[in-house]
């Protein structure tokens, strides 16, 4: 048996670089050749579906819009419709417009973020630089849109319950939707870079060599269908529980994981084009690919949706009234399937709330697919699957394996 | 003129000022040499730094949280607390805790009150041009500049609700609205030319306050109010 | 106890100029100061170097409101004391944004160019505006009025209501109060109590976070100070000189009366320092 060893040469730290938050990654190797791994969050964990318990509404649409700076419309949106659920509101048309709209622009925001960690694993060395500076151009110019129509380009403050508290000029939204196809055209010269096998590494080689046939998850190729993906179907259970060895190793992590009737699901771009679009991409190079394809399909859906929203109609639902209930809100978050449950009391403020993250279901995925590989492919793959660890350490038992 | 070395690390938060840092690194990569998780094979490899930029607050129950802390301040000649949570604990003042799987981390605090920190910058997120602008006066030496936020280093706590317990409720608030202007989650509105607080969506940044002329004003002179 | 430092009172101090304008009509109109500041910025609009002016125009008794000036018509029609107006800095943001202005110019009172020129140098929010601000003018500042109160205190002692108000002007130790055509000297004592309370512990007589900084002295009547607070302050007013907009002499001679008044004014922030704070 070999011992266990980090994957990179030892960091005082001990954590894995360039994904969103820290952990730990162990790989059980012989012969370069990793035969298990483990991947441990070990940030602390914030607590946010306690810490909104007795709090109104708005507050916890701000709250958990601060799980992720990453994805925060993802939690906005699945927690906003998971209380209106509760409520029985359904938000006007424009809204839900809205929140779509800015849900794919951070949903690039979020693919573009993962392009810059993983290109010093795909991207030969010579011509990072130059790609890693041309993705945060494209990073601040589609913020832009967030930042005018969400109020801010991180934690956007006009996503509410009900809809949008605050209507977009009519000439802001035309600005905008007229800048997107040079924007676009930005990035089809990014992606044909990305792709272009002259500036891919060894690594991503190995990684297209390598299938990895998965159980999927997604409820909708865009928004989010919370009646597709029933929640009462998910369980989900401590770290510790799901790999009891070594002992010592596994106490450490502070995430839960997820499963899907009782099956390890992949849950992400992947599964999303897999099961909604012809996209055949099961290698594991196929997650790179998936990221890319979603921000080509992200553009198309927004301009389609620029031409949808009409100003003359309302954005939010007027004279709501909070009383007890129960809501779930499912969204497609930009790294998968993202799951709001939430119990209000009778004042109308919060009395529970559960969140199951993508990354939950990703973990056991994550550890089984980077088995085989050498280790340097395996640490990318691993960063491929893009495992956020802010939005995963807060997450609550539902039901006991 | 030799780059300034910095170190970034976040000690738990939610990404977010990890971002608007990324995104400074095109403008800041002259005279910057920046040292970040999203960008390195190793972070936090050599002995000393002239800068270490931390975000996110400290986990108070997790012991090897504040070892890290601690040995980051060992590291900087200039520490800085960077985003509202590493500054005066922001969102992370509401965790109480009990949630599984770890139901013991239960409490977080601002980096200060673990280590002195040298400058403090709030905001949720402060921007990218933030990052630069920090970078510039700290290099150019501009002490009156860099001022409100090496005093707001030294505090431990700043919100909505202090703006009006110190500048509104004494009266010496004048109205002009920046307030209103510096609230990241829309909670100030003014009415009748005072600052309004709706207090359940003051998430306690702390951004408002260094904006306000008055109390930036005596902030700097000083001042504790 | 607040310990004030009473060095560096009037901030960075790149070059002190008195101006006045050269253009006849703007001097007409400003009398009292020489219009400096209203031909600055006509130069600055004339010569596309700023795409709007931003400041407050008095629309009725003390009531301000934000307004965008495009040229030397709409200044003079702003133009006035802005000392007893405080426009709200939400205002003046909606305003930028609704004409969708790249270049301004805010003429505005020590308390707004500190907010605006923290938001510049620091913009912490990613809603700021701040590289939109191309210079920010700080009039010199003694404290603003709680106008409401102001306002019935005059209708209750002198029986002055406010749309008869025309115009306000500190002149020495006297607050003229211009009223339909008459001229009321009201001495400055009497009114100090209708300082808005935050005024009274505010140290910034100037406005150290401009670039310019504007205002007049009791010994050089007819004529503007100017403050350049960094050489891109220095090269408009040079520049106004040159194309015939400024007449400009040297004015260092004058900085210590300016002085005069900002220690004044902090030791009356520091007086009343003790009772409010």
């Amino acid at each position: 048996m070999n011992e266990f060893k980090s994957t990179l040469d030892y960091i005082p730290l001990e954590s894995i670089t360039r994904i969103m938050g820290e952990a730990k990654l162990v790989f059980q190797q012989e012969d370069g050749i990793v035969q298990d791994a483990f991947f441990i969050s070990t940030a602390p964990l914030r607590g946010f579906e306690k810490l909104v318990i007795g709090k109104d509404s708005l507050f916890t649409i701000k709250a958990v819009m601060r799980i992720c700076g990453v994805c925060h419309v993802a939690h906005a949106n699945a927690a906003a419709e998971a209380i209106e659920n509760a409520v029985g509101i359904s938000p006007p048309r424009n809204a839900l417009l809205m929140r779509e709209l800015l849900g794919l622009v951070n949903r690039i925001q979020t693919h573009t973020l993962l392009l810059i960690m993983v290109s010093a694993d795909m991207i030969v060395e010579g011509k990072r630089n130059e790609l890693i500076f041309s993705l945060i151009r494209l990073y601040d110019k589609v913020s832009d849109y967030l930042l005018k129509l969400g109020g801010g380009a991180t934690h956007p403050p006009y996503l509410t319950v009900g809809g949008i508290s605050k209507v977009p000029k009519w000439s802001v939204l035309n600005h905008l939707k007229a800048k997107l196809s040079k924007i676009e055209k930005e990035w089809e010269n990014i992606k044909y870079f990305l792709l272009d096998e002259d500036n891919l590494t060894e690594i991503a080689d190995e990684l297209r060599a390598k299938m990895v046939r998965n159980e999927f998850l997604a409820s909708d190729l865009f928004f989010g269908d919370k009646y597709k993906v029933p929640f009462k179907e998910i369980q989900t259970i401590p770290y510790w529980e799901y790999r009891e060895e070594p002992r010592k190793l596994v106490n450490e992590a502070t995430v839960m994981v997820a499963f899907y009737k009782g099956k390890a699901v992949e849950v992400g771009p992947r599964a999303r084009l897999i099961l909604f679009t012809p996209f055949k991409g099961i290698s594991l190079f196929g997650l790179y690919a998936a990221r890319i394809l979603e921000i080509d399909l992200a553009f198309e859906r927004m301009k389609e949706i620029f031409n949808n929203i009409n100003i003359k109609e309302p954005f939010r639902r007027q004279n709501m009234i909070f009383g007890p209930g129960r809501g779930i809100g499912v969204y497609e978050a930009p790294r998968g399937t993202l799951f709001h449950y939430v119990e209000l009391d009778e004042e109308g403020k919060i009395s529970k709330l559960k969140i199951v993250t993508p990354t939950m279901f990703n973990i056991p995925i994550i550890e089984s697919a980077v088995k085989g590989l050498t280790v340097e492919a395996a640490e990318a793959a691993v960063r491929l699957f893009d495992p956020c660890i802010p939005c995963t350490t807060h997450v609550e038992y539902i039901q006991k394996n | 003129m030799e780059k300034l070395k910095v170190l970034h690390v976040d000690i738990g938060g939610c990404e977010g000022c990890n971002v608007s840092i990324l995104r400074a690194f095109p403008n800041v990569q002259d005279f910057v040499e920046l040292n970040m998780k999203y960008l390195a094979k190793k972070t936090c490899a050599e002995d000393k730094y002239d800068m270490v930029i931390i975000t996110g607050g400290v986990c108070m129950n997790e012991p090897h949280i504040i070892e890290k802390v601690k040995s980051l301040r060992e590291k900087a000649s200039t520490l800085v607390a960077f985003g509202s949570c590493a500054t005066f604990g922001g969102i992370l003042r509401f965790c109480r805790g009990g949630q599984e799987p770890r139901p013991d981390h239960r409490n977080f605090q601002p980096i200060n009150s673990v280590v002195k920190v040298d400058y403090s910058i709030p905001g949720c997120p402060p921007t990218p041009q933030m990052v630069q602008s920090f970078f510039k006066f700290f290099i150019a030496g501009d002490e009156r500049r860099l001022r409100l936020f090496k005093v707001c280093a030294d505090i431990k706590k700043l919100s909505g609700f202090d703006l009006i317990d110190d500048i509104v409720l004494t009266g010496l608030c004048i109205g002009c609205g920046a307030c209103e202007l510096s609230c990241p989650t829309q909670a100030i509105k003014m009415i009748d030319k005072r600052p309004n607080l709706i207090a359940e969506k003051c998430i306690r940044c702390g951004t408002c306050y260094v904006r306000c002329p008055r109390a930036s004003q005596l902030l700097c002179m000083g001042g504790k109010i | 106890m607040i310990s004030l430092a009473s060095d560096n009172l009037l901030g960075t101090v790149f070059g002190v100029y008195l101006a006045r304008a050269k253009d006849e009509e703007i001097r007409k109109i400003k009398v009292a100061s020489g219009g400096a500041v209203t031909a600055l910025l006509t130069y600055a609009l004339e010569k596309g170097i700023v795409d709007g002016v931003v400041t407050a125009k008095r629309i009725k008794g003390l009531e301000g409101q934000a307004i965008v000036a495009h040229d030397k018509k709409e200044l003079l029609e702003a133009a006035g004391n802005k000392w007893s107006i405080v426009p709200f800095a939400a205002r003046m943001k909606a305003k930028i944004e609704e004409e969708n202005l790249q270049r301004v110019a805010l003429v505005c009172l020590p308390c707004q160019a500190q907010f605006f020129g923290q938001m510049r140098d620091f913009p912490l929010l990613e809603t700021d505006f701040g590289e939109r601000i191309k210079y920010i003018i700080s009039l010199f500042c003694m404290g603003t009025f709680a106008f409401e109160a102001f306002l019935n205190y005059l209708r209750m002692k002198y029986g002055i209501k406010a749309e008869q108000i025309k115009d306000i002007a500190l002149k020495k130790d006297f607050l003229e109060i211009i009223y339909d055509d008459t001229t009321l000297a009201l001495p400055i004592e009497e009114v100090y109590s209708y300082l808005q309370a935050g005024c009274l512990v505010c140290t910034d007589y100037t406005g150290t976070w401009s670039d310019i900084s504007a205002g007049f002295v009791e010994s050089e009547p007819g004529w503007t100070v100017l403050i350049a607070r960094n050489p891109r302050a220095e090269e408009l007013i040079k520049n106004a000189e040159k194309e015939g907009y400024l007449e400009l002499k040297e004015g260092s001679h004058v900085i210590g009366e300016v002085l005069k008044k900002a220690r004044e004014k902090l030791a009356r922030a520091q007086q009343n320092m003790m009772y409010l704070l």
